[in-house]
Order: structure tokens, then C-alpha cells, then sequence
């Protein structure tokens, strides 16, 4: 992204000077005549910025730009791919796995073979449970996992006593949880959700953390100088300086939730859309298994999509250019 | 003999400032109360099927010496680095590929970016369908585990290079060879470190779900099965020993990282 927006100004080159060159060679043209002709070839260029509410001529710049025909190549060969591997000419172990105009008519079919499909209430219900499930943990985990991490990059003394009991408990896998956490709270409702958590909980923590570490000591210096209460430096010193990070946090946080919760409910689910993967293992039902996992990534993409727009929204005067978390 | 006696007595010294350093004895404290808390709410009576933290400290030696709990090791451990490798060869190649050609991007980046929201662990039930042998089904799922990130955090390396570098190398004239060597494989190192260190944590993550949904032998085989047999202590002893699988692989890649990277060792 930065090596495009550096690029800009060289590709521009090549397209302004043949329109450079043009009053020259129109002489009896007026020079507004000209300065219209240039602005005209300029606009060609494909540098020139769209007006921001002109959707279709965006539109048409970017299927014009080389990059959408190389991706329409690109999931072609995908799909061809896998229409042959699948419908054509079928090595031995690839019979089973249905081609993709048969699960796309399975997926918006009224009558589904296997009872899932975009018309059957059953479908909505497992994406219901598993979105709720998913969206208690994440709330749950931020609303513990932030002020913790604030404590432990803020206090000297909080961060001595606490860090190395949550050093200790981090690399323990979530999914390794499921046991316990099975065993020791009532239902698999509250277990699922406990597993979901946990990931996502750690991942707030210590991106909060990191983030008030990042702090200049200065700003402190200078908050303590003009007299803030603590209150004060907390609100206008700690949470906007952290928020950078805390928004990295809580995008792994989120990939993090989706993914501990298909393992929750593929261990101990009994419903869901981890639980719908499994389900159709053990009924031989495959389109379901890729109807659950094409909506599991639909779903686990929009989550973050909508947490970082979220994040643009708040932190406007933050640079982006940040790289991803898993 | 001088030198070495001020050297112990450097040694010494070192010793005695850690010791008194109150950082650990504050996260010592720290530590203790938390297993206090855990052992007296155990003793009130909270935490009825949790074992209290000297009941697991009894076991641990207990389970150490069982039969197969080191084959559980093994077994979990060359699933996730034979996966982890695999994956590394693969995205570092991709990476290093669509992070030169910008064809080769505009075509197979939208593809792996429709692909990688999928969890790995939700290609368990077709993996296992598909490949011949339970062990191929648990490498496929490390591998996937490990794939995208260090395929997203190589390609991010590689975009964010200073472009100076490049025109830099280029106007001094280096060869494509010596650009890439000299400008391009540095640059993305520290990225690529990255990359590895949040893969090999999914790795051990998926490695242990793959093993409780449909495994034999290794860690989160043990721990499921010591769920199976009631043996609480057991449980917490899998875990346990599943957290420090995944620290120690976690230490080993971050020292890998420091050699291979010793102009960032201040860092």
C-alpha cells in the first residue's frame, strides 16, 4: 500500500508530458483551450483521484486497472480447478467432495438435500448461536481484559504482582480449557463461551498493555506539570494513547474468538456452526460442511471488517500502516 | 587466577542485585497468592472439581513417569513442526513471490484472502475425510494453522521496505541477486519473526483441538483422555504440559529470531 502511494507521482510522468507538449503544436489554441485539453488527459491518468461520491466512475476505474481482470483470472482458475478435480476427472480421494455449481444449487436451494440451505430456518438458528456465543465472549473478554491491561501498563506495582500470573496462564491453548471447563461450570453453554473468551480475553490484555507502554513518558511529565488528577490523565493520556493498540488487540481478539468457538462447539457443541461442521461429518452431509465453513469465514471476515472501521472511526488522527495479528 | 576472581566476584555481584531486585520478589508474591487463593478456595469448598494446587504439584511427578506421556510429546511435536515447516517453506515462498510480482498478487491474493477467515480448526471434518491417515489429517490442519499468518506478515515485510533501499540498490547498481539478498531478505526478516512466533503458538493451539476431536497419542490426546477418566489431576497436568510445549517453542523461534537478525539484538 505504501509502495503505491509512493509510486504515484513517478507514474504520473509519462502521462503529463505528451500533454505538456501539446500547446506547442496546437499554436492558434487560447490557452484556456489548452489548460482544459491537459486537465482532460490528466483525468485519463489512472493517478487522478475519483470524486468521492462517484461510485460508478470508481467502478469503472477499477475494472479498467489491471488488478480485478488478473483476480477474475485468478478465482477462474480456482474454480475450474476444482470443478475438474471434482466433476470432470476425479483422482481417487476427491469423490466425495462436491463440485461447486452442485453446493452453490445445495447452498440456494428451497429444498436442500441435506436440510441446510439460504431458506431454511435451521441455517439461521446455528449462525444465531454462534454469533451470540462469539459476541458475549468478545464483550465479556474486552470489558475484562482492557482495564487489566491498563492496570498493568500503568501501575509499576500492579504490573509486578500481576504480570507473571497472566505470563503463566497465557500459553495455556484455550482449546486445552475445554476439559475443565467442562467439567467445572454448568452446561456447555457457559463452557463454550468460557473457551471462546479466553483467547480473545489475552489478546486484549496484552495489547492494552503494550499500548500504554508505548506512551511517551513525556506526556505524563507534561499532564503531571499541568496539574491533571488521575482521572484526568487516564481519560485524555492512557486510553488515547493505548487505542492504537487496543484496536490491533481487539481485531485478533475477534479472529481469535471465531476461532477457539469452532473448536468449543466442534469438542463439546451441541449446536452452532462448529457444531453443523461436525454434524455433517458424522451424517455425510458435505455441502454442509462447506456451507458452515464459507459462513464461519464470511462471518469471522465481517466481525473484524466491522471492528476496524470502528477503530478508523475513533482514531482519525491515527496513521494507519499497521501490520496484521494472526 | 585474578581474573577469574573478579570475574566470580562480577558473578556474585549479579546474583546479589537479582536477588534483591523487588520486580521478582513482587511477582514471586504475586504468583504465591495466587496459588494461595486457588488452595484455600479449594479448602473452603469453591472449586469442587478443580484439585488444589498441591494435589497437582503430587501428580505431576506421577503422570511424569506414566507410560507414554513423553511419546505424547513427541507425537504432538512433530505434528506441529512437520506442519509448521511445511507451512514456512510455502508462505515464505508465496510471500516472497507476490510481494515481487504485482501479477502474480492481483491474482492469488484475493483467492488466499477468501480462504484465511476460515478457521483452521473448521477443515477438521473434511481433512479427516480427506487425507489417508489421522496423522496427515492433524499436519494438513498445523499447516493451515500456520500458513496464513506467516504468508500475511512476509507480504507485509516485503511492502513495507523503505522504497529507497530499493532505488538505492538499484542506482549502485546490484543485480536482482544482490537485491534480494542485501535488501529484500533483510528488510522482511524482522516481519517474517513475526509471522513465525504467532504461527507457532496456532500451531499448538490447533495441534491440541485436532487431537481431542479425533486423536491418538500426544498432549491434548492425554488431556482428553484423562477428561474421559475422570483424573482431574490429570487434566490440569495435560494443560500444564501444553503450556510449556508451546513457551518452549515460542523460546526456541524467538532465539532463532535474535541469530538470525543480530543488527536488532538492542531492540
Amino acid at each position: 500500500m505504501m509502495a503505491r502511494g509512493r509510486a504515484a507521482p513517478l507514474a504520473m510522468v509519462p502521462d503529463a508530458t505528451p500533454a505538456a507538449s501539446e500547446p506547442a503544436t496546437h499554436r492558434g489554441q487560447s490557452e484556456a483551450a489548452a489548460r482544459a485539453a491537459y486537465d482532460a488527459r490528466l483525468a485519463q491518468s489512472p493517478d487522478w483521484p475519483v470524486a468521492p461520491g462517484d461510485w460508478r466512475g470508481r467502478l469503472m476505474r477499477r475494472l479498467a486497472s489491471p488488478g480485478p481482470r488478473y483476480a477474475f483470472a485468478g478465482f477462474l482458475l480456482f474454480f475450474g480447478l476444482w470443478y475438474l478435480l471434482t466433476a470432470v476427472v476425479v483422482p481417487p480421494r476427491f469423490n466425495f467432495i462436491p463440485n461447486p455449481a452442485y453446493l452453490f444449487g445445495q447452498w440456494t436451494s428451497k429444498v436442500p438435500q441435506y436440510g441446510i440451505s439460504l431458506f431454511t430456518p435451521e441455517y439461521y438458528e446455528h449462525i444465531r448461536v454462534s454469533v451470540i456465543r462469539v459476541y458475549t465472549a468478545f464483550v465479556i473478554s474486552v470489558a475484562l481484559g482492557a482495564p487489566l491491561g491498563i492496570l498493568l501498563g500503568w501501575s509499576r506495582l500492579g504490573r509486578n504482582l500481576l504480570f507473571p500470573i497472566v505470563e503463566m496462564l497465557r500459553p495455556i491453548p484455550p482449546l486445552a480449557w475445554v476439559p475443565l471447563a467442562v467439567l467445572s461450570l454448568s452446561g456447555t453453554e457457559s463452557a463454550v463461551i468460557f473457551v471462546t473468551m479466553l483467547a480473545s480475553f489475552f489478546a486484549t490484555v496484552l495489547n492494552t498493555y503494550l499500548g500504554v507502554r508505548s506512551i511517551p513518558e513525556t506526556y505524563f511529565r507534561a499532564a503531571a506539570c499541568l496539574g491533571y488528577r488521575r482521572l484526568d490523565i487516564l481519560r485524555r493520556v492512557v486510553i488515547p494513547g493505548a487505542l492504537p493498540f487496543i484496536f490491533t488487540g481487539l481485531q485478533i481478539a475477534m479472529g481469535v474468538a471465531w476461532f477457539s468457538l469452532v473448536g468449543g462447539e466442534l469438542i463439546a457443541g451441541r449446536s452452532g456452526l462448529g457444531y453443523l461442521i461436525l454434524d455433517g461429518y458424522t451424517q455425510l452431509a458435505l455441502p454442509n460442511i462447506f456451507i458452515g465453513m464459507i459462513t464461519l469465514g464470511v462471518l469471522g471476515w465481517a466481525s473484524s471488517a466491522v471492528i476496524r472501521k470502528i477503530g478508523d472511526v475513533l482514531m482519525a488522527w491515527h496513521v494507519k500502516g499497521r501490520g496484521e495479528g494472526a | 587466577m585474578n581474573a577469574s576472581a573478579t570475574g566470580f566476584a562480577l558473578r556474585r555481584d549479579r546474583l546479589l542485585r537479582a536477588i534483591r531486585n523487588p520486580v521478582l520478589w513482587q511477582g514471586a508474591a504475586g504468583v504465591a497468592t495466587f496459588f494461595l487463593v486457588w488452595q484455600i478456595a479449594k479448602a473452603i469448598g469453591f472449586l469442587a472439581v478443580l484439585p488444589s494446587p498441591l494435589d497437582v504439584a503430587r501428580g505431576v511427578p506421577q503422570q511424569m513417569v506414566q507410560e507414554g506421556y513423553w511419546l505424547s510429546w513427541v507425537a504432538s511435536g512433530r505434528r506441529v513442526f512437520l506442519g509448521f515447516f511445511a507451512a514456512a517453506v510455502l508462505a515464505v515462498t508465496l510471500g516472497i513471490a507476490m510481494g515481487m510480482s504485482r501479477k502474480l498478487r492481483s491474482g492469488g491474493f484475493p483467492i488466499l484472502e477468501i480462504l484465511r477467515p476460515i478457521p483452521p480448526l473448521a477443515w477438521l471434518p473434511l481433512a479427516i475425510l480427506f487425507w489417508p491417515s489421522p496423522e496427515m489429517t492433524m499436519m494438513f490442519l498445523t499447516f493451515l494453522g500456520a500458513f496464513f499468518p506467516i504468508f500475511i506478515n512476509v507480504l507485509a515485510g516485503i511492502d513495507n521496505i523503505d522504497a529507497r533501499y530499493i532505488q538505492a540498490a538499484r542506482s549502485l547498481g546490484s543485480s536482482p541477486r544482490t537485491l534480494f539478498w542485501r535488501v529484500l531478505v533483510p528488510g522482511a526478516l524482522p516481519a517474517l519473526f513475526t509471522g513465525l512466533s504467532i504461527a507457532i503458538g496456532i500451531t499448538w493451539e490447533v495441534v491440541i483441538a485436532a487431537e481431542m476431536a479425533s486423536g491418538q497419542h500426544g498432549l491434548g490426546y492425554l488431556t482428553w483422555n484423562a477428561y474421559m477418566g475422570q483424573s482431574l489431576v490429570g487434566i490440569v497436568v495435560g494443560m500444564l504440559s501444553i503450556g510449556v510445549a508451546g513457551m518452549a517453542s515460542s523460546g526456541v523461534m524467538s532465539w532463532i529470531g535474535k541469530r538470525a537478525m543480530p543488527w536488532r539484538r538492542g531492540h
